[in-house]
């Protein structure tokens, strides 16, 4: 019915307890834990406030214990909606957020070169543009940044996983103990010290997101 | 200080926005590849108050954005 509360999904959690959290709604969804803030309809998901409460929710939410983080955007208007929609992952989830309880995802970003369009006036054809345009985007990073991140940084995780980001950047998306968030800070700021001239960013802690994929 | 506050806002909103799981639900979130949350995202920062929290360096940029978006 229209005008009535709807639910903005946040993530899955194991126990009710992880998503206890002040001006979050926490329910049971098809054999998991769901999170979610209610929020009025009439209300553009794209309003600043609507996505920094969802923001700041999904970091207090962090703060208790690691959950299947969900993409902004997922609304439902019943929790049965929700239940029926994130049901037939639920095992899965379940299954991930027990091996990996403890512990959080963080983020090394290395910043993209900026163009990522080929100027118009060097451009031939079609599919000129096009392989440009390819080109372009293909990340690339310092390859001795690279093995220095990989050595000192990904060898010491959990997990780790390179991936190119759409924007030209490239982020290893590392799994590890909450325990030791500071020790790989301290490793960060080491590799800044080492590599002034490379522009990245240590970030976290992060829920599961690049290790949720099924 | 203000500038590490400023990004630790915007890693948190590139993560909300551009992370995780994708599930859909009664929002169009994108189409043919084009998230349109996050391109409401970029309009709507240059708007209002929240203007502020854009680091200087891409005030300009996303100015642009927004007017070539009206």
């Amino acid at each position: 019915v229209s005008g009535e509360p709807r639910l903005l999904l946040l993530g899955a959690h194991l126990f009710p307890e992880d998503a206890d959290v002040s001006g979050v709604t926490a329910f049971e969804a098809g054999g998991i834990v769901a999170s979610a803030i209610e929020y009025d309809p009439d209300r553009p998901l794209a309003e600043p406030a609507l996505i920094e409460s969802a923001a700041r929710a999904r970091a207090r939410l962090i703060e208790r214990e690691i959950f299947v983080g969900v993409r902004y955007g997922a609304t439902f208007r019943t929790r049965e909606e929700v239940a029926a929609k994130i049901g037939s992952r639920a095992p899965g989830w379940r299954r991930l957020l027990e091996e990996n309880r403890g512990k959080v995802e963080l983020t090394l970003k290395i910043a993209g070169r900026g163009a990522l369009r080929p100027a118009p006036e060097g451009v031939s054809s079609g599919a000129d543009y096009l392989k440009q345009l390819h080109r372009l985007r293909r990340s690339e990073v310092d390859p001795a940044f690279r093995a220095a991140a990989e050595e000192e940084i990904a060898r010491e995780a959990v997990a780790a996983r390179w991936s190119d980001r759409h924007d030209g950047a490239v982020e290893l998306a590392l799994l590890v103990p909450r325990s030791e968030i500071a020790r790989f800070r301290e490793r960060g700021e080491a590799l800044k010290s080492r590599f002034p001239s490379v522009a990245f960013l240590l970030s976290g802690p992060w829920p599961l997101e690049a290790f949720a994929d099924e | 200080m203000t500038e590490e506050r400023d990004l630790s806002l915007l890693e948190a909103l590139d993560h909300l926005l551009d992370r995780g799981v994708t599930i859909s639900g009664h929002a169009i979130i994108s189409i043919g590849g084009v998230d349109l949350i996050y391109l409401g995202l970029s309009v709507v920062l240059a708007s209002v108050d929240t203007l502020t929290v854009v680091p200087a360096g891409m005030r300009r940029t996303i100015e642009g954005e927004a007017d070539g978006e009206r």
